[in-house]
């Protein structure tokens, strides 16, 4: 069990880690754009599937609601990215 | 769905498919975020029409603000998660400690949430001021309800991690305290990116 | 329960597949409710369109208005399998009943104003408007009443511990979220149109169409529920008679 606790902040850290790197990307000036918006999308991305991966503990769940929770995040991040990069 | 959350010291029966808490909790947890998600979608639609007057009003936001809470919730997440892990160990007094600092983080997150509105509407921003607005205090306010609505469930959640209750039952409850709460950090992640990262 | 008795409790809850059609024909179709009109619309659009399709829209609201009536019914059958399960004083069982009983009231009288609107389209159209705002807010607004029915359900139902559940509890999880759902109506007096008018997608398509389906759902556990408990009554019953 004490492995798993290390996991756990582990997976904290990594959290913390990137959430630095997305505010750091957001207002770098210096950093295009698209490209900004894109890494954003990314780390939000890969943040959300930790949460749901690890601390939710989603991974050890029935089929049927890994794929509702992949679905749900890949909806979300790709309504995010239609909506800047497909014009109305 | 699994018939039971786990053996008996606690660790995720991973051979059947394992389901923390109350099952019937996840349908609401899948709701909840099923609607966030429309929410979203419907923030980023109006956004599309109007990407000056969001461009706008996003500028006003105080990233700060965005950061703290973040990190308030990024932790209480972790804490309650350890705390899931302890009270499967039957440490219960390490485990309510674990929800206890989480439940303190999840009220400086109400703090600071409360003390942005209160700077944003000194700046003349309210619910009517535009289509960014609207969306933000409303999304996050929601989102607030979730919080609070949150915090009480985690006050209940510590009142069961005590002896005289059957583990079976304890572990019900911190599992499905803690996914609530993740659920309230899962949202946050993509409100965050929504209102105030994406450029 | 007798077998009469629980005909009738089968029929009442049943009742909701038949009002459905009638309702979302009538109603929803051709009074235009599906979706409705925005608060934004302009009362003069409003109100040609209620002129331009006055006999529809009497028709439409007309023929529904009683069958409001039939979320009480649904209400009764509730209350009767739901106090054989709550036991005692069934406190809950009369909240939810209570609750469905005045939903019928909230929404029959949401329903008089609109055929009320749609009697004189010919009126000023600023009347016709606010009859149309009356109706919905008062629709929606008086929401407390379905969130106590759906809380009550999952009171009662939370509790079971039978080996086959009768009522699962992601129905009954469903009609918390639902219940949490209808506290986004308070939105409707500040938005004219978007999402959280009564017409948008979250306080329309989630908050007014959703509960429907959850009742359908609930109606299919809860008539089952009632066979369910006529059997364990016959059962104690044939077990009395050799005791």
């Amino acid at each position: 069990m004490q492995r798993a606790q290390t996991r756990t902040t582990v997976v904290w850290l990594v959290l913390l880690v990137a959430t630095a790197i997305s505010f750091f990307t957001s207002h770098d000036h210096n950093i295009a754009a698209d490209f900004a918006y894109v890494s954003i999308c990314t780390l939000s991305y890969l943040k959300c599937r930790l949460v749901i991966m690890e601390f939710m503990e989603v991974r050890h769940t029935p089929i049927a609601y890994r794929v509702f929770f992949e679905i749900w995040m890949l909806a979300v991040i790709g309504e995010i990215i239609f909506f800047r990069f497909v014009t109305l | 769905m699994s018939e039971s959350s786990s053996d008996t010291l606690g660790a995720p029966s991973r051979a059947k498919g394992f389901l923390p808490g109350d099952d019937g909790l996840w349908f609401f947890i899948c709701a909840e975020i099923t609607l966030f998600g429309l929410l979203f979608g419907a923030f980023l639609s109006a956004r599309a029409e109007a990407p000056d007057v969001f461009r706008g009003a996003q500028s006003l936001m105080v990233p700060l603000f965005a950061f703290l809470n973040t990190t308030y919730l990024l932790t209480s997440s972790w804490l309650v998660a350890l705390s899931v892990q302890i009270a499967r160990e039957g440490r219960l007094p390490a485990a309510r400690r674990c929800i206890d600092w989480a439940r303190v983080l999840g009220l400086l997150f109400v703090a600071t949430k409360a003390f942005e509105y209160w700077h944003e509407i000194d700046l003349g921003a309210n619910p009517g001021t535009n289509p960014f607005f609207m969306f933000y205090f409303v999304t996050t306010g929601i989102h607030l309800g979730h919080v609070i609505g949150g915090l009480g469930l985690l006050t209940f959640v510590k009142t069961r991690l005590k002896d005289g209750i059957e583990q079976k039952d304890r572990l019900m409850w911190v599992e499905s305290g803690a996914t609530f709460w993740h659920m309230v950090d899962l949202l946050w992640l993509i409100i965050l990116a929504l209102f105030y990262l994406l450029p | 329960m007798t077998k009469k008795q629980l005909f009738w409790i089968r029929a009442f809850l049943l009742s909701f597949y038949p009002y459905s059609l009638i309702a979302g024909f009538f109603w929803g179709f051709l009074a235009h409710n599906i979706p409705p009109f925005p608060a934004s619309m302009p009362a003069e659009e409003l109100a040609q369109y209620f002129r331009d399709n006055a006999f529809r829209m009497r028709l439409g609201y007309g023929v529904s208005l009683p069958f409001w009536s039939m979320l009480m019914v649904w209400a009764v059958g509730a209350f009767c399998v739901m106090r054989r399960v709550e036991k005692g004083d069934s406190p809950w069982s009369f909240i939810q009943l209570m609750g469905g009983s005045f939903n019928t009231v909230v929404m029959s009288v949401a329903a008089g104003f609109w055929v009320t609107a749609a009697m004189r389209p010919e009126t000023d159209p600023k009347i016709i408007q606010m009859l149309y705002d009356v109706g919905w807010l008062e629709g929606d607004l008086f929401n407390g009443v379905a969130m106590l029915q759906n809380l009550s359900l999952f009171m009662v139902f939370y509790r079971d511990d039978r080996p086959v559940r009768l009522v699962p509890k992601w129905a009954l999880w469903f009609g918390v979220f639902l219940s949490l759902s209808y506290s986004l109506e308070m939105l409707l007096p500040f938005f004219r149109s978007g999402p959280f008018g009564w017409g948008g997608l979250i306080n329309y398509g989630v908050g007014f169409c959703t509960p429907f389906v959850w009742m359908i759902i609930m109606t299919f556990y809860l008539q089952k529920a009632a066979v369910t408990l006529y059997n364990e009554s016959q059962a104690e019953a044939a077990q009395a008679a050799r005791g």
